[in-house]
């Protein structure tokens, strides 16, 4: 039997730059099957799939990237999909890096994130603020995780099918979803793999993110990083 | 305590407690909080009946400031009360992100079961989701 891949797409208002993107999927990987998850999108964006021919998955409102992954996920495992790859809607991800990651899969990683920073790209630079705020979350998912991640947001990512399996009830569904995963899936004992990949400027809609509402997000997060990180080793203490 | 005080008070207590067995007995409360709060009304009214002990208990506790005694008291309890109410919202919050997860999941699978009896999976005729979509409510 084949591997079944599916190509999960979180899209909210994405009727712009959606098309373009599934375009790409169908030239440049046809043999993958294609699920958007309308994250309860006001534009045409459902239309917009379904007149593409791919599958959809319509959210009667809007959770949030990680709801709309966590349906994904749930997706692909009751389909007994064997892995899947979380693809951006707007057009930042390339299909031709596809391979790249299901590659690292194949050899038996759970968790694939495609990394912009380790990318050859040179044109994605950060801001100084930025930038900043992510080195701290680095070291705080360093010394958390002990091992080293060079880009912690990253939405570029391949889950192999006993990965899918367990985000399908335990995937983060807050803002800031994938870091939050990383340190999950490094603590359930998953193999995270990193892979440089090249991304692209986003074609269409608006980064998702304002400052006020960012830095609660981001305190939010260490907050949680720290609550799991304790969480975790008195359930180890316990199992000794 | 004049008993003027005292009678506003029992007066205020009493309105409090016939308007949350009202709600109850409306279905607009679930009976469980009747519990919560008919308990901090029967806590209440013997204050009333003895305001002495008010100052016997903050006598004890080192309170100089026997009114402070009651302050403490109602904000720790109300402090407790909003921790219990956020646990709730948490819990459903995660049961109704859930529905609609679940929700998504079976608008997807409708046009698979209506119009391609193979189930196999791949993406189903483009009619047939069309189809689909006339039946939904917000197409």
């Amino acid at each position: 039997m084949p591997i079944r891949t599916l190509v999960i797409i979180p899209a909210f208002n994405e009727e712009e730059s959606l098309p373009a993107v599934l375009a790409t999927l169908r030239t440049g990987a046809p043999e993958f099957d294609v699920l958007v998850v309308d994250d309860g999108s006001t534009d045409r964006t459902s239309e917009v799939a379904t007149a593409a021919g791919v599958q959809l998955a319509r959210l009667p409102f809007n959770l949030g990237i990680g709801g709309a992954l966590r349906t994904g996920f749930r997706f692909a495992v009751r389909n007994g999909y064997d892995r899947a790859i979380q693809f951006d809607a707007d057009g930042q991800h390339d299909v031709a890096e596809l391979d790249t990651l299901l590659a690292e899969v194949g050899r038996g990683a759970d968790l694939v994130v495609g990394t912009r920073f380790a990318s050859t790209d040179p044109t994605y630079r950060p801001g100084l603020i930025r930038g900043g705020a992510m080195n701290v979350l680095r070291l705080a998912m360093s010394i958390l995780s002990g091992r080293h991640f060079s880009d912690t947001s990253s939405g570029f990512r391949a889950f192999s099918r006993p990965m899918l399996v367990y985000f399908a009830h335990t995937y983060p569904v807050e803002y800031m979803d994938s870091v939050e995963a990383l340190l999950l899936a490094c603590y359930a004992g998953f193999t995270v793999v990193e892979r440089p990949v090249v991304m692209h400027e986003r074609s269409g809609g608006s980064p998702s993110s304002r400052n006020l509402k960012l830095v609660y997000h981001y305190l939010r997060l260490l907050v949680v990083l720290v609550a799991m990180a304790s969480l975790r080793q008195r359930r180890g203490a316990r199992a000794v | 305590m004049t008993p003027r005080i005292r009678i506003v008070v029992l007066a205020i207590t009493l309105i409090c407690l016939l308007l949350i067995v009202r709600q109850v007995r409306r279905r607009e409360m679930r009976p469980s909080y009747l519990l919560i709060w008919t308990a901090l009304i029967v806590v209440i009214i013997p204050l009333v009946a003895f305001p002495n002990a008010v100052d016997t208990v903050s006598e004890w506790l080192g309170i100089y400031y026997p009114p402070a005694t009651i302050f403490l008291a109602a904000t720790v309890i109300l402090f407790l009360i909003s921790i219990h109410f956020s646990r709730q919202i948490t819990r459903l919050e995660e049961r109704t992100r859930i529905l609609a997860e679940e929700l998504a999941l079976l608008r997807s699978e409708a046009p698979v079961v209506r119009g391609d009896s193979s189930a196999s999976g791949l993406p189903p005729p483009a009619d047939a989701v069309v189809g689909s979509r006339v039946a939904t409510p917000r197409a």
